[in-house]
């Protein structure tokens, strides 16, 4: 029994691969629905943007990549698809990072504008890409339009009959709420981008960094946090419970919904694994014993 | 200490210091800052000269914004919103006097606003469109290119229809003359009249945020604020960011001179794997008619190139190359996460309990505890320990490494430390 045992404590690596595989990999075609039970950081973040007046906007740093767009994917959609549907204006670029985070934020903002009937220019704007943070943190809070003299599409960000939405749009005193979105959001926003700390700020991270931002949340400096994909389902169960046929019926399996199956079942795969690892430590230390 | 290092010492003291001052360096000059409750104002009036000859005066109000052209990045000279105590005498500036949105006619067959009043052009004020096909025209070249000539302003806007709206501009305006006003202050329970001068800066004082800079006319009676001559340094923070971002465009521009002399003397000398150079070639091609094709509008042949390269290549070998990650935690986890101490088991199972309750599964398995133990579900477990515990350690943590970072900064600010390139010492 134990012998059997001791050879759990080295298992192949293939076999683990193969194994986290076929967990992963599954659920992209087996349709499985797993309930969330969505956590304050999340329903926090929820209730800022949801109470958010027609005249403020929402500014969203959005970094995220071909890298991360696992986790930050399906989180950047449920904002979008928060904000578009309550007609709520979005601000967006993206600072530092990978070139092509405004691209990849640009295709889920066309999308979900689409699916809405919004309008560049009017209910959002992407203002491209920019670099040198803190110091830019602090400008985008003062002056947002001298950080971005002109946006993706290259209108002149003053040029109010192109950008519409950008008239009385200053600084982080217009923002309702700055979401940084990305695998590991720069902590600086919190310092930098608006000194007397009264524009809420909000992260949506990988979930592997989460564990660095709950300082932040407990002091108050962040208003709320979406915690990887969990969090993303989270968002869009709290919008599903909110709004349910009007969001549903835009998108009846959002992103994040679908991309927390295969990490549940990875999660326990691994979980599994190192249970068996120990099994096997346990019974290799056995025999040993009982040999002496 | 050879030239080159004096140099880069020097630059990083300066800027450092910067970013001292910029935190030390009040927005205001103390000592002659005063501060009182507002009781009364006089806003300021500029005197301006047109270019047709005309004078016009404007009082800077609230529907007032001031402009000055700049170069724009495509070469266009473009208006850029100013202060109004930015604006100098002698200045060339376009002044924005009001916006309206256009109503019906009065009983004299005046123009109308929205809201009923009339609208009188003052002397050097002309309307100019707001969505026309340029907005840099007034409304009256803009009438001639629809064909609809008219003779004057006041014409103009008679034959406009309702519901319109309007810029009313002095544009390309000497400012002959600024006075700058005046505001009535109480200190100490007595009026004093502080005048403003070309360098005050007003500072609205708030109760539960940072003093912020206001213009005189969005002083309210009843206001505290502080007025004082500025410290030109703040001023400055904007064109700091600027050159920092223009900094950090170069190392990267400089990061891919650095890899084409690379790869190009790999080609020369044929070195091992040499035909690799021609991808990196290909791929900055590429990679540069993706990046200029983001620009277009969507539905455009470019665009639609750049999104192939970016959305369905980059895209898919990135998330690839990253999905790779989780095979090598199973398989790290596996290895590690073996108990051979009493800390090893607590890690563990903190490990298990936090990767559980953060998974549906969590609930899955403790749901059923509700009421009095509702607090021993999984995630509610799980949390406790990242928002108690685990939060506690990262604060801590983050202490440590904070005072290590300000220890260091200081020793490469007062140039102490040893920099890779700087020489053998």
């Amino acid at each position: 029994m134990w012998k059997l045992l001791a050879k759990l404590d080295k298992v192949d690596r293939k076999v683990i691969y193969l194994t986290l595989f076929i967990a992963a990999g599954l659920p992209f075609f087996v349709s499985i629905r797993i309930p969330v039970k969505p956590w304050k950081e999340t329903e926090a973040a929820f209730n800022l943007v949801d109470s958010c007046p027609e005249d403020k906007v929402v500014a969203i740093c959005s970094n995220w990549t071909a890298g991360s767009q696992g986790e930050n994917w399906g989180q950047y959609e449920a904002i979008v698809a928060h904000c578009m549907m309550k007609k709520i204006k979005l601000v967006v670029f993206s600072l530092d990072g990978d070139a092509i985070a405004p691209q990849m934020a640009e295709a889920v903002n066309e999308t979900q504008a689409r699916k809405y009937g919004r309008q560049y220019g009017v209910d959002w704007v992407n203002l491209g890409r920019t670099v040198g943070a803190p110091l830019t943190m602090a400008a985008i809070g003062r002056n947002l339009k001298s950080v971005f003299p002109r946006d993706l599409r290259g209108y002149a960000t003053n040029d109010s009959a192109k950008l519409p939405i950008l008239q009385g749009v200053n600084g982080c005193e217009d923002f309702q709420i700055l979401w940084a979105i990305e695998y590991q959001p720069n902590v600086d926003w919190m310092v930098w981008l608006d000194p007397s700390g009264t524009t809420p700020i909000a992260f949506a991270s990988a979930g592997i960094v989460t564990t660095s931002w709950y300082p932040y949340l407990s002091s108050g400096q962040m208003k709320g946090m979406m915690a990887g994909i969990r969090g993303a389902a989270e968002y869009e169960d709290l919008l599903r419970q909110k709004y349910g046929k009007r969001y549903l019926d835009s998108d009846p399996r959002p992103r994040g919904g679908r991309l927390l199956v295969p990490l549940a079942f990875g999660h326990l795969v691994i979980i599994a694994f190192i249970l068996i690892g120990n099994l096997g430590t346990l019974a290799v230390k056995r025999m040993k014993r009982s040999a002496q | 200490m050879n030239a080159r290092k004096r140099l880069i010492a020097f630059v990083t003291f300066i800027a450092g210091l910067y970013f001292v001052l910029e935190f030390i360096v009040p927005p205001t000059v103390p000592l002659v800052t005063v501060t009182g409750v507002a009781l009364s104002k006089r806003l300021p009036v500029f005197q301006l000269e047109t270019a047709s000859g005309q004078n016009a005066v404007v009082e800077a109000d609230p529907s007032v914004t001031f402009y000055v052209l700049r170069r724009s990045k495509s070469g266009t000279f473009e208006p850029k919103p100013q202060r109004s105590r930015e604006i100098q005498k002698g200045q060339i500036v376009t002044v924005r006097t009001r916006t309206v949105t256009l109503g019906g006619f009065g009983p004299n067959g005046e123009r109308l606003d929205s809201n009923g009043n009339p609208i009188v052009l003052r002397q050097g004020e002309v309307p100019y469109t707001t969505d026309g096909p340029d907005t840099s025209l007034p409304v009256w070249s803009f009438e001639k290119l629809m064909g609809r000539v008219g003779p004057d302003g006041e014409a103009i806007l008679a034959m406009l229809d309702e519901g319109e709206a309007i810029n009313i501009e002095i544009r390309d305006a000497k400012v002959a003359d600024v006075d700058r006003g005046q505001i009535v202050l109480k200190m100490n329970g007595e009026s004093r009249t502080v005048p403003i001068t070309d360098y005050s800066v007003i500072m609205l004082n708030k109760r539960r945020s940072q003093p912020e800079e206001v213009e005189m006319h969005s002083v309210q009676v009843g206001d505290t604020v502080s007025i004082g001559p500025n410290t030109w340094l703040r001023d400055q923070r904007d064109t700091a960011t600027q050159f920092y971002a223009v900094v950090g465009t170069l190392a990267l521009g400089m990061g891919l001179i650095s890899l084409g002399v690379v790869n190009i003397r790999k080609i020369k000398k044929r070195e091992s794997e040499w035909y690799t150079a021609f991808l990196f070639f290909g791929a900055i091609v590429i990679g540069v008619l993706a990046g200029l094709g983001k620009y277009e509008l969507t539905g455009t042949r470019s665009r639609a190139f750049s999104d192939i390269i970016v959305l369905q290549v980059i895209n898919a070998m990135g998330s690839s190359i990253f999905s790779l990650l989780a095979f090598y935690l199973a398989s790290a986890a596996y290895r590690a996460f073996r108990i051979r101490t009493a800390e090893a088991a607590l890690m563990m199972g903190t490990a298990l309990i936090v990767m559980l309750g953060q998974t549906p599964f969590g609930m899955y398995l403790t749901g059923w505890m509700i009421g009095t133990f509702e607090f021993l579900q999984l995630p509610n477990v799980a949390g406790w320990i990242l928002r108690t515990p685990s939060s506690a350690f990262v604060r801590a943590l983050q202490f440590g490494a904070m005072l290590g970072a300000i220890a260091t900064a200081l020793r490469y600010w007062l140039n102490l430390e040893r920099v890779a390139g700087m020489g053998d010492d």
